[in-house]
């Protein structure tokens, strides 16, 4: 089997890893307006219906440096909206970490995939969540405080990332990871590998 | 004929600010992100949605731009408004609301109109020209393509639900969330796959796969006016951010 990526392989990233962030950028912004104990929750929620897209990528191109370039473009694309600087760069590397260094070996199985992607997962919450509310806070808070966002929230905020919350936040991350691993699995022996869309392994 | 063709590429129905080199283009996106993050006065604020709007008008964009200076000034107004009206829990979300509108009206208008007056041919060059590899260029350049689509296929997922009478209410919605996932994902998932054929297809009898050196009929240079151009968003930029601090700042403009 051909092991290199080719054109056809760059078009499915590129048209899937749109569809990815746009899913991506629904639930953050649903789920900061709803408040603060949601907010902090959102990269959790998000790759539920995230994972069914990335499982549906990962199925279709069995190949290394998928999740890496995926990762890469939604960095690009937080970039180009103004996210705080560290959910690109916790992206970038969660991507090449997860694509090399856990997907690495042998053939990409369904198993790895759900395992890699819950743990990208997992570094995207420490990026957009852990890292500017706990390493951060002092510039975060004070960006939130100047642009009138209601105290109550900024307050809500501290809170809800006080004492060993990260820990329960980057969990969640996991779990949310693994959930929609495992549903987009589902999915997908559902709907794309009986249509003989997909060969899954 | 071949004459017929080139003079059909090189028709321009853009003007002025639009001809600039994407990679010019980008670039102001990506600075407009940074600075209207620590930009927080309301006066600053609006010198930098309104600057940037001038730089959109000047480049077939005037009526868009009217719009969302429209959208944003109504935004404030109802923002200020809403301190006025004190409801538990509704009045601190519609605050963080307000603001993330406030926050992505500018990028919008910038975002939206470089997806609308840049050439995917253009762009393609161009990211090639700054030595970036096909891994990262192809994808890039198809994602922008398919934004805008995805809008129109998720209308067209709707209206078959409609037609055949599994329409979701907003109940529905939240009483039965994965069916609802799984009603819309999966034939917009479909639907992608049978775009990416077609896309590949097209793209490789077009030579989207060539490693070589690419040229271009139209010029796709960062030449003089690029340079200007970011030098003057540069210092345009920098002075807000630097008002930002002083009493300009402070100025509230938004009260009823």
């Amino acid at each position: 089997m051909n092991k290199k990526l080719n054109a056809k392989d760059f078009i499915l990233i590129g048209v899937l890893t749109a569809l990815m962030w746009i899913i991506c950028m629904i639930i953050s912004t649903i789920m900061s307006v709803a408040g603060p104990v949601t907010n902090v929750f959102y990269p959790a929620v998000a790759a539920i219906p995230c994972g069914v897209v990335m499982m549906l990528l990962l199925a279709k191109v069995p190949k290394k440096g998928v999740l890496a370039i995926s990762a890469a473009i939604q960095g690009i694309l937080f970039l180009l909206v103004g996210g705080f600087w560290t959910i690109p760069i916790a992206l970038i590397i969660g991507g090449l970490l997860c694509d090399f260094a856990i997907m690495g070996r042998g053939d990409i199985s369904m198993r790895s995939m759900a395992v890699a992607y819950s743990i990208w997962n997992g570094i995207f919450s420490i990026g957009a969540i852990v890292i500017p509310m706990r390493f951060l806070q002092s510039a975060f808070v004070g960006a939130m405080e100047k642009n009138n966002i209601a105290p109550e929230y900024i307050q809500g905020m501290i809170h809800i990332t006080s004492g060993f919350m990260p820990v329960v936040i980057i969990i969640a991350g996991l779990i949310g990871g693994l959930l929609g691993g495992y549903i987009g699995q589902k999915a997908l022996k559902k709907h794309f590998v009986k249509a003989g869309l997909v060969s899954a392994k | 004929m071949e004459s017929k063709i080139k003079q059909k590429i090189m028709e321009q129905p853009f003007r002025g600010t639009a001809l600039l080199d994407p990679r010019c283009k980008g670039l102001l996106l990506i600075l407009l992100g940074f600075v209207s993050y620590f930009v927080n006065g309301e006066a600053v604020s609006l010198i930098l949605v309104m600057g940037f709007a001038l730089f959109v008008s000047l480049g077939n964009g005037a009526k868009w731009a009217a719009k969302m200076v429209a959208s944003y000034a109504m935004v404030s107004i109802l923002s200020t408004l809403l301190k006025y009206v004190s409801i538990p829990v509704l009045s601190v979300m519609m605050s963080v609301f307000g603001v993330t509108i406030l926050k992505f009206i500018p990028i919008v208008m910038v975002g939206n109109w470089i997806l609308r007056t840049t050439h995917m041919d253009d762009l393609m060059v161009a990211l090639q020209r700054m030595r970036l590899p096909q891994s990262v260029t192809i994808p890039l350049v198809v994602m922008f393509r398919y934004i805008p689509t995805l809008g129109i296929e998720y209308r067209m997922i709707r209206n078959t639900m409609d037609i055949r009478g599994i329409s979701d209410t907003l109940w529905k919605r939240i009483t039965r969330p994965v069916a609802t996932v799984e009603y819309i994902l999966i034939p917009l998932l479909m639907r992608c796959l049978k775009v990416t054929d077609e896309l590949a297809a097209s793209g490789t009898t077009r030579g989207l796969e060539l490693e070589e050196k690419r040229y271009a009929l139209r010029d796709v240079h960062f030449s003089l006016p690029e340079y200007l151009m970011s030098i003057a968003g540069l210092l345009f930029l920098g002075t807000l951010l630097f008002l930002d601090h002083t009493s300009i700042g402070e100025i509230i403009l938004w009260r009823v």
